[in-house]
């Protein structure tokens, strides 16, 4: 029991360590007053120059919104949210200027990139990433536009797509996730601001990696991103997204909703590293992540990835799914969520089997220590056509100290005979014969536990890209030194 | 709904004038309360998530207030030489039961001679059923064993409900005590006579520190019956527990168990078959509580699904914060031999305790092409291969029954089934 009392210790010790990202920039807001209602959707409309149809859209979101009630079916302690009393619309003042480039943007806003350790330019050069910076709610900066552009590859901001491409937004926003969804799509719908939008022509390969940082800045601004991602015939894009978040004590309500196509042939790969504020080591404060995320593989052959590393934010209520549509597509989860102190994750993924072949696969790894709660939550659904179908799912969890928790909950459903459904999961805690081995060569016992929840995890990271897989290992290991030792 | 719950309600008065003292009054209104605060299943129950209650509601069963005993019994009860308490639509039979000659230490009796613990661990708030047997029995069986004995032949309890021209309910009450250091073993049959009868069954086991007790379940109500079915378990500390359900009869049936783990170093089976096809709909729910520390739990069941038979099987474990080294094994498997069959299965887990291993695992299929083509070679014919398969992989639950003569007789029993299902 030696090693439980010397873990605790290091996570109290750890736990006072004060969020790397706590900042805030003081840039110039432009704000919609408080509260929500049909004028602030009209305001946000008009503000974004957006189409009539698209207020309209918003307009419906907004009234199915009202008849809806917020979800209490996940393992999650929610306090009441009062949604009349935050801005829904904040932009960037110099916004109005239109940057161009990266010299026209605000230098302080360049500086706040810096300290995120996001090197913009850095990354042009270096990574060939193009970043499309989120910063609150508008785009500022995209790179690597013209290269993109060579390919016919549209990658911009989706009020941009919205004006210059609104065949396309038209077509498909709203298809996988239509506004009535659930409550925070349905207020997602209503009152996003901005987010990403892709377009893979047919049979491209995106030479480049994709990339997003999103922040949240303002006090009490809700953000609000909408993504929409279309995998033409035979494409290829891979998609990072990754979040930080200044302190703040009083919670910030992220509802994001991000919706993939993928057509014949075609494959998405869509990569998250989640690091938002998770709170102080009391439980106050800390970002509410409630996320609709879901993939229609819409085309034969055509595969949707998801990987996902989720260590920030004070609850997280995120389920991203794939629609299997087209035969022998194919749909991937993985995950790695780890919550520490007060923090609540309720998490996983839908994989829904309609066409024939379609094969899934889930692989989720949940850690959980301090008194946080981790909880997987994932339905594999088997509908009657879906010949020859297949799914492998496996759940594990760790556990670091007594007072945390840990959850199952998967709802498997087979309505067809050839479909092979696999489903394990299991819940362990680090051996004292593994820490012994570690500790016997030479190891602290941070260093030891790292390197063990890190193979618990290898799975996972393994099938982060690249270019984000540096970024990741940092972030775990932060997140361990603040939990596990 | 109201006026669904006032109907469900309506056998009260009548259970009231044939079971009766201060303990059991309490109890009833106790559990009318719960009822009426529960209310029924609707959609959007997450407990009944995969079953509807509707069937059961428009059934709009009356309460069976008398009936007849029957001159025999209908055969397809467990095959057990063994003392046998007859129920006949929730009543004792005296006529039908052979009661004479009980093993030393082993006590059965109605509730109107005795009703100490009946009631105790039955949950009511939450779980409408259960209050609704509370609130509506007739009678109840009360088996105990003494402290310390070793009881060989098993009891048998036959539950029949009769043949009903118009839709009946009854309510089937049985109270297991096992005492300290007690081995002992329990069968239940459920059958029916026919017609639209509804079982609502309410089983309460307390099994003491040391004892052992193997506790076997056949559900073979006739097929346009329902039943519902909430099993109540404890188990102390070095005790042993073995509950083995086999499902295959009813129109709708839902077998509940929840089981706590109230005692260290206690071990805990949860063993189960569902074998469906028609339209049937066979419904298991288990939940385990680890209140305690360093337990063990082996869960297994199994569903064999035809025709356009739906199987459900909901699994919950839970670990308590104190409940350290919890070794907690559930697996769940599937077989679908039809197009049409479904299965639903939720294992779940919820873990307060970092010492533990929990696992549970969870498959859905058909059988093997290669094992089917295997016996084929060997000269079997096809539907002959199939159902060599399907026993064999029933055959894996009955086989862990410990009491042999339990065993045999649900074997029997089984292969009985089997021969009607792939004739």
């Amino acid at each position: 029991m030696v090693a439980t009392i010397e873990t605790e210790q290091t996570v109290k010790e750890l736990g006072a360590q004060k969020y790397k990202y706590g900042f805030v920039t003081d840039i110039d807001m432009e704000k919609a007053p408080k509260g929500l209602n049909e004028d602030i959707i009209r305001f946000i409309s008009a503000k974004k120059n957006e189409p009539e149809w698209m207020l309209e859209w918003r307009l419906k979101a907004y009234s199915r919104w009202l008849d809806m009630t917020s979800p209490d079916w996940a393992k999650l302690n929610i306090d009441p949210i009062d949604y009349q009393d935050a801005y829904y619309y904040a932009a960037p003042k110099s916004k109005d200027d239109g940057p161009k480039s990266l010299d026209e943007v605000d230098p302080e806003l360049l500086r706040t990139y810096e300290k995120l350790g996001i090197p913009l330019k850095e990354q042009e050069m270096l990574a060939g990433v193009a970043v499309d910076a989120v910063f609150d709610s508008v785009s500022v900066a995209t790179t690597y536009k013209k290269k993109l552009e060579e390919q016919g590859i549209i990658f911009c901001s989706i009020s941009e797509a919205m004006r210059n491409h609104p065949e396309l937004v038209r077509k498909y926003m709203g298809t996988v996730v239509p506004q009535g969804d659930n409550f925070f799509a349905a207020l997602n719908s209503a009152v996003f601001t901005d987010g990403s939008f892709v377009y893979v022509p047919k049979g491209v390969r995106c030479p480049m990696e994709l990339s997003t940082y999103f922040r949240i800045n303002t006090a009490d601004t809700g953000q609000f991103e909408r993504t929409l991602i279309i995998a033409d015939e035979g494409s290829y894009v891979s998609y990072l997204e990754g979040c930080t978040a200044p302190q703040r004590d009083e919670n910030q309500l992220h509802a994001a909703v991000v919706e993939l196509i993928a057509l014949d042939n075609a494959e998405i790969k869509y990569s998250t590293v989640q690091n938002w504020y998770p709170g102080d080591e009391n439980g106050v404060g800390g970002i509410y992540n409630f996320v609709t995320k879901r993939a229609a593989c819409r085309g034969k052959n055509s595969k949707v990835s998801w990987t996902q590393v989720e260590t920030g934010s004070a609850i997280t209520w995120k389920y991203p799914s794939c629609i299997l549509q087209g035969d022998n597509s194919v749909g991937e989860f993985y995950s790695v969520a780890i919550t520490n102190n007060h923090q609540q994750a309720d998490t996983g993924t839908k994989m829904i089997h309609l066409g024939k072949n379609t094969r899934s696969t889930i692989i989720s790894k949940g850690i959980s220590a301090g008194q946080a709660d981790n909880t997987y939550r994932g339905l594999v659904s088997i509908m009657p056509k879906a010949e020859g179908a297949r799914n492998f799912t496996q759940c594990d969890s760790l556990l670091i100290g007594d007072k945390c928790g840990a959850h199952t909950v998967p709802y498997i459903e087979s309505k067809n005979p050839t479909a092979r459904i696999e489903h394990e999961a299991t819940t362990a805690k680090i051996s004292e014969d593994q820490l012994f081995y570690c500790k016997q060569r030479g190891l602290g016992d941070e260093d030891a536990v790292g390197l063990i929840v890190n193979g618990f995890c290898k799975e996972v990271m393994k099938e982060l890209p690249m270019e984000f897989s540096v970024e990741a290992q940092k972030l775990i290991g932060i997140s361990l030194e603040g939990s596990v030792g | 709904m109201s006026d669904a719950l006032d109907h469900f309600l309506m056998g009260v008065g009548g259970a009231k004038a044939q079971l009766s003292s201060p303990h059991i009054d309490a109890l009833r209104d106790r559990a009318v309360a719960a009822f009426k605060a529960t209310g029924l299943p609707t959609a959007r129950t997450e407990a009944w998530k995969f079953t509807s209650a509707a069937p059961l509601i428009k059934a709009n069963a009356a309460p069976v207030v008398t009936s007849a005993d029957p001159e025999t019994l209908p055969a397809n009860a467990l095959a057990v030489d063994c003392p046998t308490v007859v129920l006949v639509d929730g009543a004792i039979s005296e006529t039908l039961s052979t009661l004479d000659n009980l093993p030393k230490g082993l006590t059965v009796r109605s509730a109107s001679a005795g009703d100490a613990g009946l009631g105790d661990l039955l949950p009511l708030e939450g779980f409408p059923f259960a209050a609704l047997n509370t609130a509506s029995f007739r009678d109840a069986v009360m088996i105990e064993v003494a402290a310390g004995q070793t009881v060989e032949t098993p009891v048998h309890i036959v539950s029949l409900s009769t043949h009903a021209k118009v839709p009946q309910i009854s309510h089937p009450r049985i109270c297991i005590k096992v005492g300290k250091g007690a081995i002992a073993a329990v069968a239940e049959s459920h059958i029916g006579e026919g017609g639209v009868s509804f079982a609502n069954v309410a089983v309460e086991v307390d099994v003491a520190d040391d004892a052992v007790l193997t506790h076997v379940k056949l559900q073979d109500e006739s097929r346009d019956g329902f039943h519902t079915a909430m099993t109540a378990s404890k188990v102390g500390e070095k005790a042993t527990y073995e509950n083995v359900v086999i499902q295959m009869g009813a129109s709708l049936a839902r077998n509940e168990i929840r089981h706590t783990i109230a005692g260290s170093h206690s071990e805990s089976r949860l063993l189960g078959a569902y074998l469906g096809d028609g339209d049937q709909h066979l419904d298991n729910t288990t939940f385990v509580d680890h209140a305690v520390a360093d337990t063990e739990l082996d869960e297994v069941y199994k569903g064999v699904l035809a025709g356009k038979a739906r199987g459900v099987f909901q699994g919950k474990i839970l670990v308590r914060p104190d409940s350290q080294r919890t070794d907690g094994n559930q697996m769940s498997r599937a077989l679908l031999l039809s197009d049409k069959a479904e299965a639903n299965l939720k294992p779940e887990l919820e873990i307060y305790a970092d010492d533990v291993k929990c696992s549970h695992g969870a498959t859905v299929g058909e059988l093997e092409e290669d094992q089917l083509f295997y016996l084929q070679a060997r000269g079997l014919s096809r539907p002959a291969a199939r159902a060599l398969l399907v026993d064999a992989f029933v055959m894996e639950i009955v086989d862990r029954i410990s009491s042999t003569s339990l065993r045999e007789a649900m074997a029997d029993a089984v292969r009985a089934h089997f021969a009607r299902m792939f004739k």
